[in-house]
């Protein structure tokens, strides 16, 4: 097992309400579960209300494995100006 | 001159006004222009080309405010309220051009005109009453002074219930190389200080009233393409979404969660107090709705509001942009200070992203003791919310320290010789988004015609949205020409057309070009629009180029050029100088940065500037 | 027949109804409990006394949290000893197989807030030495999950709220349930009929009957649980057990007899309470192969049981109807969340707000997907299955930003009045778009002029449309004097340009500002309603305008609004 954090940004927020904004929640997931596998098994939110994923403020693929101390942050189509 | 009966999606006429002199002419809009050109940005820049020397003082008489609007600004389809101002910018010396939503513009189309220049100076302040054919000069009396929520009330009260109302705030009365103008009471064309050259002229505020209409030469097909467009913009889970739900602050998280979010004036690319002041925070605490510009689904705007506090207050915003400056930037993770220190910027008709800024770098010369307490008249240290907000308004007012702040922060950092504190390029002052996290974005600040800017290049589109296609940001390869086509021409394009940017997240070139030739009746097809694009960010160049603008100041400060010194990207930097080269060469340019004989004769602009180029 | 009356009623002797029936009474109503055997006869009696929080679906865990919370004070509460223990719940892996599910599934519960852990093997041996260990893989292990003696729960419910004055009737059989004109209801049996004024169906099993009776499918299956117990023996097991990936569960009681059993949905015998051979010693293998020193205890008695499932694994706890509430559908795990339910349905009947804790438990969070066959998400079934399970659909709202809110109609809808356009100014955002919609249609033009729609802003934050709505009276007809403007049999308005002298007597007789005078034509422009297909609703991105059905009472609150807002001239 694996010890990560998790963020959940903007109304993704709704899956996990206690949540605090920017609020990093651990969680300990079982070794080479995947980024993919983390939204749909463990979060439960459906992968089509992502639109960006970051581990450790990185872009990154969905089939990426998460190590020790990594930190995902889940984000819904946002966009600025 | 009434509007001309065979212009469609144009008004047909360009309405001159003579401060100096009075006089007020019509001319007929030179539709062959309008075909090369577009309108809005493209048009007014070409124009402003010809009417000055580029190299003259930009706070001079000489220098003419060019107010256009573009062929589907007031069209009604969506997101068509957009009107820019161009001029010798006050702030940086290079082209201004800055752009707004709101009222003000679709109402210049209804009252008959495309564009309104003005030119000379007034010895008093004056306003501008435009009601349709009747344009006059009234003196502005007691409206000198006012905040633009007042003005706009007093001349709505002068002259039609209905007006639109475009005005100065004490900001650019005081001649702040920070001002905007402001229209509808809160929107601001805020950058490169083009309020100061409305204030230079004495005018407070120009009042349009319009019956006319917007004839558009294929109603039918105009009106189907407007539904297509509007289905897209109401399907797209970022414009009708996240825009209209959490507005643009919504990114203030997640550009910090990439450790791209400049800090204390650039000394750092993350904050710790990024989620008080995200989109969500703001929701929870100050946002009461949100509002619409015209014809526009998306209706990003926040109407605001803090209760109670020393911060109380009522108004719009902030944007994702002034959240940061006011915010990161100067270190204050206190949302209402940020709010309020928003209100206040709309207040004095200031920009958001110059003032804080400003203060950010005034902070740093603070903090490292080139600045002293009793200069300043209090101790202005990162962080303190309070002294920020005391800034501004010291800032609006020129009053002490302020009247250094109200000129932006190149010059403080020259006049107290630490240049190196000034963080932009060409004299104006960078966005949130850090130049060593989005190589794209770096490029783009470095490049941008009216300095350093997100809007006329926001390449994070792609860098991190994936829009068109995703680039890494850390990604050097090909950048220069995602820089140069999808984001430099075409938003140079769509500036033109009058149609707001935020639907780019929606749509593409193809949806626009399928509302202009409807509305217009004239070949506006995709491949043009590539070609109109570069055309006028060509233009713009050339202008600054004559300004006395070279290669050399297409560059970035050099603390971004610096490895970033924490956070999830430490250790990343702008690597500008490898990109500048390849850049040039896509343009058309010279290894100077001048666009060849070749590049001019291509875009058709040899004939009327022979002058630039090898 | 006997006639009684209530404040409320509640039909069900579980630990539900019998929990709800207790709480209501602490607040001082007056409540009846209709019974249709003995209390605790159904699904409570006959379960198998876990009160657990973990393996549960996600929308669950939260309740379930908050439920052990209250367990921890129920004995001092009840007056009773419930036999409540904390002792943890071990869900123990068999197969190597579903130990990286397993892993998966605790991970989702501990993002859920649960404290739940993965236990090696031979950690499970550590804290349950009677197990094999050669049998056990590991575990999911929740501390402070245990068990309790249904019976003594259900009895404490059940004494304190006859103490509370709750009148109970026993072998009792609801079979009409009628609404009366005060809002109220009358419930009636063989031989009563109880008339209240709010109704409560915790009826487990016998839910889908009786509610397809009162008009409400709801889509409950009852399925079958299977339970045995052993005589007494010394203390063996001290936690409550569960197996992955099969329905065995088991624990020691107080006494020691040891209680064991499973479920099996079977819709052929949905009604059948006995138990099955077969069964039963699947059971008596499963167990124990896991357990030692079983082979030669004695098995006391056996019995059988029903309770309702969902296709989402979590009750339905919804209003059906005005003041008719209905709680069923525990899925063969209600015990456990049964007292905090009836704290909260009791909420719920009182101050008639629905409790925050419950809003995931609408029953039309099926509506849509009834006939689908359809895989529990958030399980350990889930994240074992390999193919993607269906989700819910995408919700058009967003918590917490009002304006994100579709209107709701359900006030101002009404199938037999002619159509009109509707006005929910909280939606409007004052972009004009139904002003250019209506000029493009009726102008082939963006004109300022001729509007027969125009938006006004009273302040910074509120923007309305205004425009002709087609009222009763009609007084732009009735106050125009050149006969130029007629009225359809739907009602609708329209003015004969050819008649019209653009006098302005309807204008000023408008009470909407819905008549306008065109500069352009010289005459009066109104709405016409676009032939039936409103241009306006079609461009408007936010349904601050919308074309339907309406009761004419929108119309009136519509001309308040602009009475309120728009006494003085307001400016655009």
């Amino acid at each position: 097992m694996v010890h990560i954090t998790v963020k959940l940004n903007v109304s993704l927020r709704k899956y996990r309400s206690s949540l605090k904004i920017n609020e990093e929640m651990p969680i300990l997931i079982p070794s080479d579960t995947t980024l993919a596998e983390l939204l749909e098994h463990i979060l439960q939110i459906p992968a089509e209300e992502v639109a960006i994923h970051m581990v450790n403020g990185i872009k990154s693929d969905m089939d990426r494995i998460l190590v020790e101390g990594d930190k995902v942050a889940f984000w819904p189509p946002v966009a600025g100006g | 001159m009434s509007k001309r009966s065979e212009s469609y999606g144009y008004m047909g006429v360009i309405l001159r006004i003579n401060l100096s002199s009075g006089a007020i002419t019509r001319e007929p809009l030179d539709m062959t222009l309008a075909e090369k050109v577009i309108g809005g940005r493209g048009l007014a820049s070409y124009l402003l080309c010809h009417e000055i020397d580029p190299a003259i003082e930009p706070l001079s008489p000489d220098n003419p405010l060019i107010f256009a609007t573009g062929p589907l600004t007031g069209s009604g389809a969506p997101a068509t309220s957009r009107y820019v101002v161009v001029c010798k910018a006050p702030l940086t010396g290079t082209i201004a051009c800055s752009n707004s939503g709101g009222f003000f513009g679709p109402e210049l189309k209804f009252a008959g005109y495309d564009v309104l220049i003005i030119e000379g100076e007034s010895p008093d302040p004056v306003y501008i009453w435009i009601d349709d054919d009747k344009v006059e000069i009234r003196p502005a009396g007691s409206l000198w002074g006012q905040f633009p929520v007042a003005t706009e009330v007093e001349i709505k009260q002068a002259t039609h219930p209905s007006a639109k109302v475009a005005s100065i705030g004490p900001g650019g009365e005081k001649l702040s190389l920070l001002a905007g103008i402001v229209n509808d009471n809160y929107r601001l064309a805020a950058r490169s200080g083009v309020g100061a050259l409305m204030g230079k002229k004495k005018l407070k505020a120009i009042a349009v009233h319009g019956s006319e209409s917007v004839t558009l030469h294929d109603p039918e097909q105009f009106w189907k393409a407007t539904m297509d467009m509007h289905k897209k913009i109401t399907n797209d889970p970022i414009s009708f979404g996240s825009f209209r739900a959490y507005g643009t602050a919504s990114l203030v998280n997640l550009i910090n969660e990439m450790g791209a979010f400049p800090t204390r004036n650039f000394q750092s690319d993350t904050f710790e107090g990024a989620a008080d002041t995200s989109g969500e925070a703001l929701i929870q605490s100050v946002l009461k709705r949100n509002r619409a510009c015209f014809a526009c689904p998306i209706s990003c705007t926040r109407v605001s509001e803090v209760t109670a506090g020393p911060f109380k207050g009522r108004g719009e915003g902030p944007e994702y942009e002034s959240v940061w400056a006011l915010g990161a930037l100067c270190g204050v993770s206190d949302l209402a200070a940020v709010t309020k220190a928003n209100f206040l910027c709309s207040e004095y008709g200031i920009d958001t992203i110059s003032t804080g800024a400003t203060i950010a770098c005034a902070m740093e010369l603070f903090e490292s003791g080139v600045l002293s307490e009793q200069e300043i008249g209090f101790p202005l240290k990162f962080g303190d919310a309070a002294a920020m907000v005391r800034a501004v308004i010291m800032t609006g007012d020129r009053e002490g320290f302020g009247d250094i702040l109200a000129d932006g922060s190149y010059r403080l950092a020259q006049r107290y010789g630490h240049p190196e504190c000034f963080m932009g390029s060409k004299r104006l002052e960078m966005s949130a988004y850090s130049p060593r996290v989005f190589q794209g974005m770096a490029l783009q600040y470095a490049t941008s015609n009216r300095g350093a800017c997100h809007v006329r290049g926001n390449t994070v589109a792609a860098e991190l949205y994936g829009i068109p296609r995703y680039m890494p940001p850390e990604v050097m390869e090909q950048k220069e020409e995602m820089v140069r086509r999808p984001f430099q021409n075409s938003t140079a394009f769509v500036d033109s057309t009058g149609i707001c940017l935020f639907t780019k997240f929606a749509i593409t070139h193809r949806e626009i070009c399928a509302l202009l030739a409807p509305a217009t009746g004239i070949d506006f097809s995709f491949d043009r629009s590539i070609e109109q694009g570069d055309r006028i960010w060509n233009i713009e160049r050339m202008f600054n180029l004559k300004a006395g603008f070279t290669r050399a100041d297409d560059i970035l400060p050099e603390r971004v050029c610096e490895p970033s010194p924490d956070g999830p990207r430490a250790g990343s930097r702008a690597l500008l100088q490898k990109n500048l080269d390849t850049y040039y060469q896509l343009r058309g340019w010279d290894e100077m940065g001048r666009p060849t004989a070749i590049k001019l004769k291509e875009l058709g602009l040899e004939d009327w500037w022979g002058v630039c180029g090898s | 027949m006997t006639h009684y009356q209530a404040d409320a009623v509640v039909v069900g002797g579980g630990i539900v109804g019998c929990a709800t029936a207790y709480q209501l009474t602490q607040s001082g109503m007056d409540v009846i409990l209709l019974e249709r055997a003995g209390i605790g006869s159904g699904a409570t009696g006959r379960s198998g006394g876990g009160v657990r929080q973990s393996a549960r679906v996600s929308g669950e865990i939260p309740l379930a949290i908050e439920s052990v919370n209250l367990f921890q004070g129920l004995s001092d509460e009840l007056g009773i000893d419930i036999d409540y223990t904390q002792s943890g719940n071990l869900r123990l892996v068999e197969m190597y197989d579903h130990r990286r599910p397993m892993q998966v599934d605790i991970s989702r519960q501990q993002s859920h807030g649960l404290d739940v852990q993965w236990l090696e093997g031979a950690d499970v041996i550590e804290i349950a030495p009677a197990l094999r260990r050669q049998e056990i893989i590991g575990a999911s292990y929740c501390p402070e999950d245990g068990h309790c003696d249904p019976f003594k729960l259900i009895t404490g419910y059940f004494n304190r709220a006859t103490q509370n004055g709750v009148r109970t009737l026993l072998n009792s059989d609801v079979h009409s349930i009628e609404r009366n004109d005060d809002g109220g209801s009358t419930v009636k049996t063989q031989q009563h009929s109880v008339k209240a004024g709010s109704i409560i169906l915790a009826t487990g099993s016998g839910t889908q009957e009786l509610c397809l009776k009162i008009g409400y499918d709801l889509p409950l299956v009852n399925a079958r649980y299977e339970s045995m117990i052993t005589e007494p023996l010394p203390p063996l097991l001290r936690q409550m057990f569960g197996v992955a990936s099969s329905d065995l569960f088991f624990r020691q009681t107080q006494n020691g007899g040891i209680h064991f059993g499973g479920g099996i949905i079977d819709e052929e015998e949905q009604e059948d309470v006995r138990t099955t051979q077969d069964n039963l010693e699947m059971a008596v293998s499963h167990i124990t192969r896991l357990v030692s020193n079983l082979e030669n205890a004695n098995l006391l008695r056996t019995w059988g049981g029903l309770d309702p499932s969902t296709p989402d694994g979590m009750p339905i706890i919804d209003m059906l109807d005005e003041n008719v509430f209905v709680a069923s559908g525990f899925c063969g795990h209600g015990l456990a969340t049964g007292p905090i339910v009836g704290h909260y349905l009791a909420q719920w009947v009182i101050d008639g707000n629905k409790p925050q804790p419950l809003a995931g438990f609408n029953r039309n969070r099926f509506d849509g997907w009834l006939q689908t066959k359809w895989t529990p998400s958030g399980s350990f079934e889930a994240a074992l299955a390999t193919q993607d399970t269906q989700v819910a659909g995408k919700s058009v709202a967003v918590e917490g930003v009002p304006f994100m809110t579709p209107p709701d109609f359900e006030q101002c809808d009404d199938e037999g009045a002619p159509h009109r356009l509707v006005v929910s100014p909280e939606m409007c955002t004052g972009c004009r778009m139904c002003e250019v919609a209506c000029s493009i249609h009726h102008t082939q033009s963006v004109s300022q002029t001729d509007l027969r729609i125009q938006v006004v802003y009273p302040s910074d934050d509120f923007f309305l449309p205004i425009m002709c709505i087609h009222c009763e009276p009609v007084f732009c007809l009735q106050a125009c004097t050149h006969k130029a403007m007629e009225q359809d049999e739907q009602g609708i308005v329209r003015v004969i340009d050819n008649k019209c002298v653009g006098c302005m007597d309807c204008v000023k007789a408008c009470p909407t500002g819905g008549v306008t005078f065109a500069i352009s034509r010289a005459t009066v422009v109104k709405c016409d309603l676009c032939d039936g297909d409103p241009a306006c609703t079609r461009y408007c991105p936010t349904m601050a305008i919308t074309y339907r059905q309406a009761d004419p009472a929108c119309a009136t609150k519509y001309k308040q609004l602009i009475d309120v807002h728009l006494k003085d001239r307001v400016t655009r």
